[in-house]
């Protein structure tokens, strides 16, 4: 049985709607619900791939589980140890340094103001106490796997490439050799070329590091290239869960279809052959349906979908989905 | 067929503080009647820059040069109260971020309805410009049009703001319709919906399109015949399924083969190597030579031209004899 | 330039002024500057109704006005720095209140504080100083505190942050250096303002010192008429340097903001 290294159980984000003094006073309290109640088990060694669109929850998934901010209710595990259960700064530190984010934008991602050589030091003046001339051995070793030399590290971070800069964003994520990354949309930023040149770098490490990954993107066919298994997020909920060959042979959960359907090849004429969702209904995550979540989207809800939530079941093996119909 | 736009050796120039940045560097096409015409490339490539040119809503910071024949007329050299003619009758442009695109305290009704107005259709009364509003709104599949009509632009999704911009361009009936990157803000399930919409309205408005994207997929189902652009000059260009059968030049065949593919079998993908020359510091030969794996001596030291190599597919590379 | 020049008189200051500014000559009174009829080089500018040589007045003058500024300037960035700078990063409560604080003092027109200030503390050029300093942090505080709300979700931040760094080394190492082309900028633009208002100040009456150029301007009106070099020429001082003040700020956000620098 593989142990599971990332445990997420009943997370639960919920964001305060400002209303001004009337608001509160009137006592409702409405709430951004960005997560819902969302379970996940991200085993040791493998890449899930979360993809959904915008406004269901991935990003903030991802910022809880680093730490970034605190679940409204829930919990996540990190080898065991629960996050919210660290109490002193050292714990939290030990902690950050097993687990570590991509981020999207790579304009941000490094400090302007800094050469890439403070860049790459960074994580070593905060956790060890590395001799001047080990961190420089370790920062040109770095280098060396996106394709620069020591001597580039004098540059300000400014300088780069976009896809230059996120392959450095990666290597500074790896420098404290984390069990556990999660990458929030890395490529979706870039050109197609430059993709091509990171998704192979992470795909690379992937095998060599042997990495637990969290990939969250809303590109299908980006995910099919990196993971293990996919997850689909929507609203703050997991509708869909397995194996990555399995989902793109067999999607269940509507949404999943839909996704599946909606990717533009480069073949011309559109597939007349098209799984159908109300794409462009607006969905609120202030008022969220009573019953299935996607029932606004979905073409064939039944009673039951609009009284009752779905849970995930078990479809096929280590196959899940979240829908009543068959 | 016609031609309502041809483009003929268009150059736009920038003079900033490090030099002269040449944006879009003699580029020349022609966008037949009816026919969706796609600007595709990376970005820096200058297929947004090429669209601005057109459609002269660039401002005195940079320098046109050639022609640009809207039917018979070379709009390249008229002053901007003559462009406005032009603009929202037979010229129209929709941006790429819906979220901005839209004035945000008009409804949205009333954001149609200045179309109306400005086609100087004064006369028409309210009640009957409500009537047609609530058409153009069935026409893009905005259901519930009443409500939605009354309502502001931020009570709107993406999709919807999109929608609502393409109504105004049905509602216009331009002779060039310009979309600029016209689903990159949106999801991929809205998107797919855009593009069905797109082809919809093709074969039922016959408009003349530019369709600016860096996305090949859309491209593939939107558009007739496409551009390559990279660093400011067409590098091939025909119609769609002759580029996707045989694309002609490395820089094509480079893109073609670094898309993640639907199927993506392998365990690797391929890449380009090098990356884009600085604009205002080209080399002398040709553009794509440092990172082309077929780069003869002859293409660092000329620059090629576009090549018919038949079928109206033009290629720009040494490899095609003259 | 013009800053350079000024900077070094301030300092220089009497060394270099042809006479002393205070000493009177009763005799001399009124006498036009050197390019006017009966204008001599012993005084470029002429001299004040007390036989005062206006240039040494001037040129004197602008250790105070510089002094002044800087101090005033100086002041208004340690608080509205520190302030902001907290406001910004921990927010919460301490940011509403302080936000509010910002609202009101920014509601009421400085002048009208400083006067209050100095009303209450007396004319001496230190409570200028004060005055001003105390009017005019809000300007810091605002607007690095919106800087920082935007540099506190930047990525780098982010990643510093997972990376397990404290979050003084974060303010330390990657916020400050971020907002220290915003202190300077609005330092070098504020010394203008404050130099104009302090002269203001002195017109009133309420500036102090007696050499200053706010109360030569003020001395010299009554002159107008007859020897109008009295207050024109410290006026054309104010002028100027405030001016110069002005321009080297321009000049320096031009040169540091680093948006600017990267072109394609």
């Amino acid at each position: 049985m593989q142990s599971s290294l990332v445990e997420i159980v009943e997370l639960k984000k919920h964001y305060p709607l400002s209303l001004g003094w009337f608001g509160r006073l009137a006592g409702s309290a409405k709430t951004v619900k960005a997560l819902n109640g969302l379970n996940l088990s991200i085993y040791k060694g493998e890449t899930i791939g979360l993809v959904g669109e915008s406004g269901c929850g991935k990003s903030t998934l991802g910022r809880i589980i680093m730490g970034i901010e605190k679940p409204t209710e829930g919990f996540v595990s990190f080898n065991g140890r629960r996050m919210d259960d660290l109490k002193t700064k050292t714990e939290m530190k030990a902690m950050r340094k097993k687990m570590q984010m991509v981020f999207q934008n790579p304009a941000g991602t490094l400090d302007p103001r800094m050469t890439l050589h403070q860049v790459l030091s960074e994580p070593f003046e905060i956790h060890y106490k590395l001799t001047k001339k080990e961190q420089d051995k370790r920062i040109g070793e770095l280098l060396e796997m996106v394709g620069l030399h020591y001597g580039d590290s004098k540059k300000l971070s400014g300088e780069f490439s976009d896809g230059q800069k996120q392959r450095i964003a990666l290597i500074r994520a790896l420098s404290l050799d984390p069990e556990f990354i999660v990458a929030d949309e890395p490529v979706s930023a870039l050109d197609v070329s430059v993709q091509a040149q990171v998704l192979n770098l992470m795909k690379g490490l992937q095998k060599e590091m042997h990495l637990t990954m969290l990939f969250i993107s809303h590109d299908l066919k980006i995910v099919r290239f990196l993971s293990d298994r996919i997850a689909v997020i929507y609203l703050g909920k997991i509708v869909e869960l397995g194996p990555s060959e399995e989902f793109f042979e067999n999607p269940y959960h509507p949404y999943s279809k839909g996704l599946l359907s909606s990717i533009l090849d480069i073949n011309p004429g559109l597939d007349s052959n098209q799984f159908r969702i109300k794409a462009d209904v607006p969905v609120s995550q202030v008022n969220l349906p009573r019953g299935c979540v996607f029932q606004m989207k979905c073409y064939g809800p039944t009673d039951q979908c609009r009284k009752n939530e779905p849970e995930l079941r078990e479809i096929s093996k280590g196959h899940f989905a979240a829908c009543f119909e068959n | 067929m016609e031609s309502i736009l041809r483009v003929e050796e268009l150059k736009t120039y920038f003079l900033t503080l490090g030099g002269v940045i040449k944006a879009v560097d003699d580029v020349s096409f022609e966008v037949k009647k009816d026919e969706f015409f796609g600007l595709v490339g990376e970005s820096g490539c200058g297929k947004s820059t090429t669209a601005l040119s057109i459609m002269r809503l660039l401002d005195d910071t940079s320098k046109l040069e050639g022609r640009i024949l809207l039917g018979e007329q070379d709009i390249v050299r008229l002053s901007k109260r003559q462009m406005r003619h032009l603009w929202g009758k037979k010229l129209y442009m929709v941006f790429q971020d819906p979220m901005t695109s839209l004035n945000p305290v008009m409804r949205i009704k009333d954001q149609i309805g200045e179309v109306f107005r400005k086609r100087g259709e004064k006369a028409v009364k309210t009640s009957e410009i409500m009537e047609r509003e609530r058409e153009l709104l069935d026409q893009v599949d905005i259901p519930d049009s009443d409500r939605v009509l009354n309502q502001y632009p931020h009570q709107l999704s993406g999709g919807m703001k999109q929608r609502v911009m393409i109504a105004m361009g049905i509602a216009i009936s331009p002779d060039l319709l310009v979309l600029d990157e016209p689903t990159t803000a949106l999801d991929s399930t809205v998107q797919f919906k855009i593009v069905e919409l797109l082809l919809n309205l093709k074969t039922k408005y016959r408009m003349s399109q530019i369709i600016i994207t860096h996305d090949f997929g859309v491209a593939a189902k939107l558009c007739d015949r496409i551009a390559v652009m990279y660093a400011g000059k067409i590098v091939e260009q025909g119609k769609y399924v002759n580029l996707l059968k045989e694309p002609a030049h490395p820089y094509t065949q480079g893109l073609f083969r670094c898309i993640v593919k639907k199927d993506q079998k392998t365990d690797y993908l391929e890449t380009m190597k090098g990356y884009l020359p600085s604009l205002n510091n080209l080399p002398k030969g040709c553009y794509f030579e440092k990172r082309c794996v077929i780069s003869k001596p002859l293409c660092k030291e000329e620059r090629p031209g576009l090549i018919d190599i038949g079928d109206e597919h033009f290629v720009a590379c040494h490899h095609f004899p003259f | 330039m013009i800053v350079l020049v000024f900077v070094l008189l301030a300092i220089l200051g009497p060394s270099v002024s042809p006479h002393n500014p205070n000493a009177m000559n009763l005799t001399k009174r009124l006498a036009p500057p050197v390019w006017a009829k009966d204008g001599t080089w012993k005084h470029p500018f002429g001299t004040d109704m007390l036989g005062r040589d206006v240039l040494s007045r001037v040129i004197c003058g602008t250790r105070n006005s510089m002094m002044v500024g800087l101090s005033s300037s100086f002041i208004a960035l340690l608080i509205g720095v520190i302030l902001g700078m907290i406001s910004g990063y921990l927010g919460g409560f301490f940011d509403v209140i302080l936000m509010r604080w910002v609202d009101i003092m920014l509601a009421i027109p400085a002048v009208m504080l400083a006067v209050v200030l100095v009303a209450i503390i007396g004319p001496y050029p230190i409570s200028i100083i004060i005055a001003m300093g105390m009017t005019m942090w809000s300007e810091y505080a605002k607007v690095i505190r919106s800087r920082i709300l935007v540099l506190r979700e930047e990525p780098f931040v982010l990643a510093a942050r997972t990376m397990g760094a404290s979050g003084r080394k974060i303010i330390l190492k990657h916020i400050f250096p971020n907002i220290i082309y915003i202190i300077i900028v609005i330092f070098t633009l504020q010394i203008g303002l404050i130099i104009l208002w302090s002269a203001g100040l002195s017109f009133i009456g309420l500036g102090g010192a007696t050499l200053s150029w706010g109360w030569d301007v003020a001395a010299g009106r009554v002159y107008l008429a007859r020897a109008w070099w009295l207050s024109t020429i410290p006026g054309l001082a104010i002028f100027f340097c405030v001016l110069g003040c002005n321009l080297f700020g321009d000049w320096l956000r031009d040169a540091l903001d680093p948006g600017v620098k990267q072109i394609v």
